[in-house]
Order: structure tokens, then C-alpha cells, then sequence
């Protein structure tokens, strides 16, 4: 078995709505022009996607969703129709080969599941993947296919196999979560901000699934203004804890990344340093509880420039195997892309400060670790909680 | 909005000359609180509750509490419970629920049994009425009590391509003031909230110090 492969082709970039529009794939262009210049794709394998069959989107979606999106593509869809399948709105507007760039994303991320459970690799990143707000019959939130929905159902058809989805995109990963809802081959683990102001509004603790699913959907909503140290906390607690309670074979990961203080859409502010965390204590999960097999997608991300090539570069980093890249970044690459808006970063880790202090801090940490405990306290022993108690520097318990 | 729209029509029945015992089954199996009593012409002619059942048998006597329940449902069921009628406001049957402590409302055209709503019912269409059941963000603006707000908020969204999906009005502590929310169809409600604000109006967001 080989240690991991990624899948990108350029041909993904077919997935565009429009040019102002925030999901752009110049994001993917970004993120391999970094890697490229840090020498990093030089021995690995990169896999080119391919388009989901009819077949398997309709694993997830319904029929005529799909014929819906075949027709946006070409212009044969009214915009009353269309506008009941969430197409051609202002979040997932109409473009030419909309259903061929949104299924090779799909393809891609089977594929990326597929050369994991097959034994091929151990790990594989698939770049464009993690389009979480799909649902079975309408586009919302920039996603018309969801492509780790369709991947997590189709692998579990074939290989008959327990998936964990991790996501820690800001916004609640609600698309995923509803697909598997009733389910208790898939668990859903979501840390996000809270639907106070943030689109889509769901993704609350008391959303533990359904049925047979019941405690296989967890939820981590997260105040706004939420740091690094409070995120890790809240991250790797609920990560561990889902793992020993599910005993999973697969894990999945969406690493949408924008809950960066820099990122234009969402409240939250992390820095760098999540993104170099987060994936390295996913990877150490699967090494514990999956042998290793983890598939990494992207997501979210609304900073181009910024954020999102450093945060899916240390995804990189980390299912290489390697420690986070640190230091400063090429300078090859700062050039290539110098002369936009936001000027391209010239180290990995954030400048100090980034952002102002934050008043609330003490109040919005304790909060966030209640919210911790209410989710999983239901599901762990009362020896695990009295370590957890004692470990964490929130308690007054 | 209208009872018949919340309104559960597969009710749990049973004869009033069923026992005790049967309503307890009824209300385990399907995982219920109250069971509706009709006779054979389906007209509504008690009801009984978790309440009921309790106060039908004593943990003190455990050897008669058997016994006890094999009593007919009719000595026990309220006979006469507060009803609505499927054309009833939703608003109407609220205030029902609050003033004589409800916990369940059998829904009655005629003398017949149509339908019913029990708290959990009107939970669950206040939460749908807030719109937070749809994928949305949510827009807060504080606004002047005056007429013509809302209209000079809502010209401004119909400019833009984004549906609102739910328009709730609070109070605040000011008379004056009060809070709109919108719930629009949107991850990316920037563009709106920048031109809400160059017309003047005070949005509301996630605050660092509060």
C-alpha cells in the first residue's frame, strides 16, 4: 500500500459560477502553485478526477434534481423551475456545464474514498471535494452536488463500512449531516459558528440524528469570536470522543477554511495555527482508530489569497506525513501571484497581532466548552468525564 | 394559519369501556402522552392523560395497583376536555394551551373527532415560523417604531436576486426601537448588509465586547 495521492486536475476549475463570485477555484490553482513551488508534488501521485455517473448521484440525489441541473447547464431551464431547485439564485447562479463540473467534483472525491477502502493508498486529499450544503433535491450555500454525500453512500454500498465525516468549515455542515441523519453507518461531527447570524442557521447540539442514527450526529456550535485555543479544545476533545464511540473504518475530513479571522463571510477567528493543527490531529486519529485511512477534502474559504493556500497546503503537510511547513513562504510564488487585491502572504504562520483582543474572550472560551460537554457528556464514562474535567482549564465543576 | 394546517388527523382512540391497562399500552406503544376516548360514532367523549393514569393507581399498594387497572377508562378520563375546531387560529388555540395549562387539544367539527394538537405540535410550527428550519442567514436591523420601515428595507432586498424566506419584528426595552430579523436565502448576505448600512440602517452582528 502507498502512504497517499492527491486528486486535482485543472479541469476542475469547469465548477465556477462566476468571476466576483466568493466559491472560486482559482483557490485550487492557488494551493497547487504553492506546493508546487515548496518542491512538493515532485514524487507524489496526483489523480485526475472523473464525472460521477447518473448512477451514483442518484445514491443521494433525486432524479429529477439531477435532470434539473443538466438543463441549467445549457440554458433549458425556466427560472421558476430553477428557482425550486435552488439554481440560479444569487448563492448557485446558472452556468454553462454546470452538471459536468459538478459531477467531476463528485467523481473525485469517490475516487479519493475508493483508492483508500481499496487498500491502494492510505491516504488521499482531494483538493476540490467537501461541497457539504448539497441536498437530495435542491443546490444551497454554493454547492449543487454533494459530493462527500454521494462518495460516503456509494462506499458504503461497496465496501459495507463505517465512515466518520469531520468537518470544520464555519458554516454547520448541514447537507452531509441530513443525508445520514437516520443512519448509524455514517457519523457527523460538525464544529461550526452558531446559527445566530450564520447561514444555514442549523447545526444545534440538540441535532443528534434520528432512529438508528440517533448519537451519530454531533454538533459543536461555536460563539463568534472563537480563538484557537478554544477551537483546538472543543476540536480534538469531540474528535477523539466521536472515534471511541463510533470505531470507525474510514475518517473524511472537510477543511473548509474559513474560520479565519481573515476570511470576509464568517465571525469566527482562527488563526494559522488551527490550520496547521487541525489536519495533523485528524491524521493522528486515523492512525489510531483506522490504521491510518483518512480521506482529506476541501471546502469553504472565502480569503483566496490569504488563507486558503497556506490552510490546504498544511492539509498537504499533514497527510505526508510531514510536520506543518513553517517559515517563510517561496518568494516564486509570492511574485506569481503579487498584484491582486490582498497581497499573497509571506510566511506561513500570521502576523502578531492579527486582530485586536477580544473583550469577551473568558466568556466566549467557558461557553464553548459547556457546549462540549452537553454534547458529549450523554456518550462518555463518568471516569472520562472527571479526566476531561480535571484536563480542561474551563471547568468550575 | 389555521388549526386544520398543524393539526395531527391519525389520533390514538380507544372505547371508553376499554380498561386502564389498554391506555397505558397505547401510550407506550406509540409513544404518546394522552389518549383521545370516542364512542362508536367517533364522537369525542373524554380524555386521558399521563396525569390520569397516574393518579389511577398507588405505589403504596402495589398488590391492588394490577387490579386497579382493569377498571374501565371511563372512570378515570376527563369527560369534558377543552376542544377546538379545525378552523379555530392557530393563535386562538395558543391561547387555550396557555390559559388553562394545556398539554394536549383534541380538534372536534361537529361532535366528531377530526384531528389533534398537542404542545409539542405548536412548538414545532413557532420554530418553523421563525424560519430556522430552512438553510438562511439571519439580518438584524434596529429601526425607528415609525410606518414605512420595513417597506424601505424590503425595496431595498427585492434589488437584489436574494429570497427572504421569514421577517420576524421584537420588541426591545425602547418604545421606539424596535429589531427586525430577516431569514434570506444566502451564505453571503455581505453585499445586502453593505447597503443597509449606506442607507443608514443600524445593523446588527456578533459583537466583540458584548
Amino acid at each position: 500500500m502507498k502512504d497517499f495521492a492527491y486528486l486535482y486536475s485543472p479541469e476542475e476549475a469547469t465548477y465556477r459560477f462566476s468571476e466576483t463570485h466568493p466559491f472560486n477555484p482559482i483557490r485550487l490553482e492557488l494551493t497547487v502553485s504553492l506546493l508546487e513551488a515548496m518542491h512538493q508534488l515532485d514524487d507524489i501521485p496526483c489523480i485526475a478526477p472523473r464525472h460521477a455517473t447518473d448512477e451514483e448521484l442518484s445514491l443521494v440525489h433525486d432524479q429529477d434534481y439531477i435532470a434539473a441541473v443538466k438543463a441549467a447547464g445549457t440554458g433549458a431551464l425556466t427560472p421558476l423551475k430553477a428557482q425550486m431547485y435552488g439554481l440560479g439564485t444569487e448563492d448557485t447562479p446558472l452556468f454553462q456545464g454546470m452538471h459536468s463540473g459538478a459531477s467531476l467534483l463528485v467523481g473525485g472525491t469517490i475516487e479519493a474514498c475508493d483508492l483508500v477502502l481499496s487498500g491502494q493508498y492510505k491516504r488521499t486529499f482531494h483538493i476540490g471535494g467537501g461541497l457539504h450544503h448539497g441536498f437530495r433535491g435542491r443546490a444551497s450555500g454554493f454547492c449543487v452536488y454533494n459530493d462527500t454525500a454521494v462518495a460516503m453512500a456509494a462506499m458504503i454500498e461497496k465496501y459495507h463500512c463505517k465512515i466518520l465525516y469531520v468537518d470544520t468549515d464555519a458554516h454547520h455542515g448541514d447537507g452531509v449531516q441530513w443525508a445520514f441523519y437516520n443512519r448509524k453507518d455514517v457519523m457527523t461531527l460538525s464544529l461550526h459558528e452558531t446559527g445566530r447570524y450564520l447561514f444555514p442557521g442549523t447545526g444545534m447540539v440538540t441535532e443528534r440524528g434520528s432512529e438508528e442514527g440517533y448519537g451519530f450526529s454531533w454538533n459543536v456550535p461555536l460563539d463568534a469570536f472563537t480563538e484557537d485555543d478554544s477551537f483546538l479544545l472543543a476540536y480534538e476533545t469531540a474528535l477523539f470522543e466521536a472515534c471511541e464511540l463510533f470505531q470507525p473504518d474510514l475518517i473524511i475530513t472537510q477543511n473548509g477554511a474559513d474560520a479565519h479571522a481573515l476570511d470576509p463571510l464568517t465571525h469566527l477567528s482562527l488563526t494559522m495555527k488551527s490550520y496547521e493543527q487541525i489536519p495533523q490531529i485528524a491524521v493522528a486519529a486515523a492512525n489510531k482508530y483506522t490504521n491510518g485511512k483518512i480521506v482529506a477534502l476541501g471546502g469553504g474559504g472565502y480569503d483566496w489569497y490569504r488563507v486558503v493556500p497556506r490552510a490546504w497546503s498544511q492539509v498537504f503537510a499533514a497527510m505526508t506525513g510531514q510536520a506543518p511547513f513553517h517559515g517563510e513562504i517561496p518568494t516564486s510564488w509570492q511574485k506569481r501571484w503579487s498584484g491582486q487585491e490582498t497581497p499573497p502572504p509571506t510566511h506561513w504562520h500570521d502576523p502578531t497581532p492579527l486582530y485586536p483582543t477580544i473583550p469577551r474572550r473568558p466568556e466566549i472560551e467557558e461557553k464553548n466548552w459547556e457546549t462540549v460537554k452537553r454534547l458529549i457528556w450523554p456518550f462518555v464514562s463518568d471516569e472520562r468525564k472527571k479526566q476531561l474535567t480535571a484536563t480542561s482549564p474551563y471547568s468550575i465543576d | 394559519m389555521l388549526i386544520e394546517q398543524i393539526m395531527n388527523t391519525t389520533c390514538i382512540t380507544m372505547q371508553p369501556t376499554n380498561s386502564i391497562a389498554h391506555a397505558v399500552e397505547l401510550m407506550q406503544r406509540h409513544q404518546i402522552r394522552h389518549v383521545l376516548v370516542v364512542n362508536a360514532r367517533h364522537e369525542l367523549v373524554g380524555l386521558v392523560g399521563l396525569k390520569e393514569i397516574q393518579s389511577a393507581s398507588s405505589i403504596f399498594h402495589p398488590d391492588t395497583a394490577k387490579q386497579d387497572l382493569q377498571y374501565p377508562v371511563s372512570s378515570i378520563m376527563i369527560e369534558s376536555p377543552v376542544t377546538a375546531h379545525p378552523l379555530d387560529f392557530l393563535e386562538d388555540a395558543a391561547v387555550l394551551f396557555y390559559e388553562y395549562r394545556l398539554t394536549c387539544l383534541p380538534i372536534v367539527r361537529g361532535r366528531r373527532l377530526v384531528g389533534v394538537v398537542t404542545e409539542t405540535d405548536l412548538l414545532r410550527t413557532f420554530v418553523q415560523l421563525t424560519g430556522a428550519l430552512e438553510p438562511s442567514s439571519q439580518i438584524e436591523i434596529r429601526v425607528e417604531n415609525t410606518a414605512g420601515t420595513l417597506a424601505k428595507i424590503a425595496a431595498l432586498l427585492a434589488k437584489t436576486n436574494i429570497n427572504i424566506l421569514n421577517v420576524l419584528v421584537y420588541p426591545t426595552d425602547d418604545p421606539y426601537v424596535r429589531i427586525v430579523a430577516f431569514r434570506v436565502q444566502t451564505m453571503n448576505p455581505i453585499r445586502i448588509i453593505e447597503k443597509l448600512r449606506k442607507e443608514g440602517f443600524d445593523v446588527l452582528g456578533p459583537d466583540v465586547s458584548r
